[in-house]
């Protein structure tokens, strides 16, 4: 009889900590996305305002290293913002980060690359330097998210 | 029209201006340079190359990691998968036998050499409007790539597809080359924009919705569709301020199809970012222009977008 209670007890607890771990994952998981896209934006308002100033339409030169700067810093690190596990849920980011990771780390390398010689060239505040090195940085976004986001939805 | 084969469009007049205006500013800029133009061959090959970039073939007809222009790209779609085929000059599985008349007649008629009906996921419905020099080019240079031997992949059909010579009805009410490709343009850089996106680019076979049967709904031409490639929604590109891309400038559209760069700074991605490396980074700055100046001048359509099936819907907790 106390075999029965006992089993049926550890039972109990048993699914009672499978079913706390699994929620307390997934609102993990669910702020790690929110992270992920508060730096993702962050990354593209970068991005915008450093357009701006790159293609000549604001005389706001003084504020690019700034940019240029936040924009390399981030993308040293993204891969870490794509852990296991966070595939699911709101996100736009596809299983293609997880199921081949070689071909996403040379996405995230050239990335890397492609920011830090941006920046090195504002920093050397040559125009046509940067100019080309900004394209560079838009041809990593692009080569990243052709493959590994899900298209918009509008 | 000499030789022209059945079925061409009676197209050519709104942009025979060009050539001879082309060729004007050709001859004025040889003349002012003094420079001594290359072999007819050489010069006819490159804008056959030109014109394959331009015209999107690469896209479609060159796998991420197989050979150039040998097949094999999945376009899936709702009315199944298909294969973009070979079209490098390998006698056997690409087309190097075919003769001029069979090219003009599979771009511009979508029929085979043998008189088989294409499946319009190949775009002929747009190529129609192509000019017959430009398709002459393209063969041209087509033939003029390394051929390779890489053998077709059957499209991935439902039942009710496998029927080819049902091609013939969808064409007989949707191949009107005529509606697709006139806007009534009148000024010369938006007609070479209007050919280049309507008639080479194809940029309406995904930016416009399609009817039950797969045909393009004219009357919402470029206003975003749901049925993208792959599931995707794409977006609508006519200037509405609302739900197109009214807000953007000349210039953030060019910047765009060059960069991928949107104006708040994100960028493009999916099948987009494909377009973008193939053809519009690609694209002379004159044309890229031309390209421009009539996207921006396409009556603006409002058109909300709601996507069928995203992933971003999905219940976060359904396994």
């Amino acid at each position: 009889m106390l075999n029965i209670l006992k089993t049926t007890l550890s039972g109990l607890l048993l699914l009672g900590a499978a079913v706390w771990t699994i929620i307390a994952v997934a609102a993990e998981t669910e702020d790690i996305i929110k992270y992920r896209q508060g730096v993702m934006k962050s990354v593209g308002g970068h991005m915008a305002a450093a357009a701006q100033i790159v293609r000549g339409k604001v005389d706001y030169g003084d504020d690019l290293g700034y940019h240029a700067e936040s924009i390399a810093r981030t993308m040293q690190t993204v891969e870490s913002l794509f852990p296991k596990d966070t595939d699911f849920g709101e996100t736009r980011a596809l299983d293609a980060i997880w199921s081949e990771p070689d071909k996403f780390k040379a996405v995230s390398d050239e990335s890397r690359a492609a920011t830090s010689a941006f920046h090195d060239a504002v920093k050397s505040s040559d125009k046509n330097a940067y100019a080309a090195k900004f394209k560079a940085v838009a041809d990593a976004c692009k080569a990243c998210h052709k493959d590994f986001r899900e298209k918009k939805e509008q | 029209m000499q030789g022209v084969p059945q079925g061409l469009p009676r197209k050519e007049g709104t942009i025979a201006i060009f050539p001879s205006l082309a060729r004007g500013l050709i001859l004025l800029c040889t003349a002012v340079l003094g420079v001594a133009s290359a072999a007819p061959g050489a010069s006819l090959l490159e804008r056959g190359e030109y014109l394959v970039r331009a015209g999107g073939c690469t896209n479609c007809h060159t796998d991420e990691e197989g050979a150039f222009l040998a097949g094999g790209r999945a376009l899936h779609t709702p009315f199944g998968t298909f294969y973009a085929p070979n079209i490098t000059p390998h006698l056997r599985h690409g087309i190097g036998a075919w003769t001029d008349a069979d090219f003009l007649r599979a771009m511009k008629a979508g029929l085979s050499p043998d008189g088989e009906n294409y499946y319009p996921a190949f775009p002929y419905v747009a190529y129609a409007g192509m000019r017959r020099q430009d398709v002459l080019a393209i063969k041209a240079y087509l033939n003029s790539v390394p051929a390779v031997a890489q053998p077709n992949r059957p499209h991935q059909l439902p039942w009710y597809l496998h029927f080819r010579p049902g091609v013939w009805l969808w064409k007989w009410r949707y191949l009107s080359p005529l509606a697709r490709t006139t806007d009534g343009a009148v000024d010369p850089v938006q007609q070479r924009g209007e050919y280049l996106v309507n008639a080479l680019a194809h940029c309406g076979e995904c930016h416009t919705p399609r009817d039950w049967f797969g045909g393009l709904i004219d009357a919402q031409r470029h206003a975003g569709s749901v049925y993208g490639v792959d599931g995707d929604v794409v977006p609508n590109i006519t200037p509405d301020r609302k739900t197109g891309i009214g807000k953007w400038s000349g210039d953030d559209l060019s910047f765009y199809l060059q960069t991928g760069l949107t104006p708040d700074g994100d960028s493009a991605g999916g099948p987009m970012a494909a377009v973008i490396d193939n053809v519009t980074s690609r694209l002379t700055n004159q044309d890229l222009q031309a390209m421009v100046r009539y996207v921006l001048s396409i009556p603006p359509i409002e058109n909300v977008l709601q996507s069928r099936q995203s992933k971003t819907k999905r219940d976060p907790y359904e396994y």
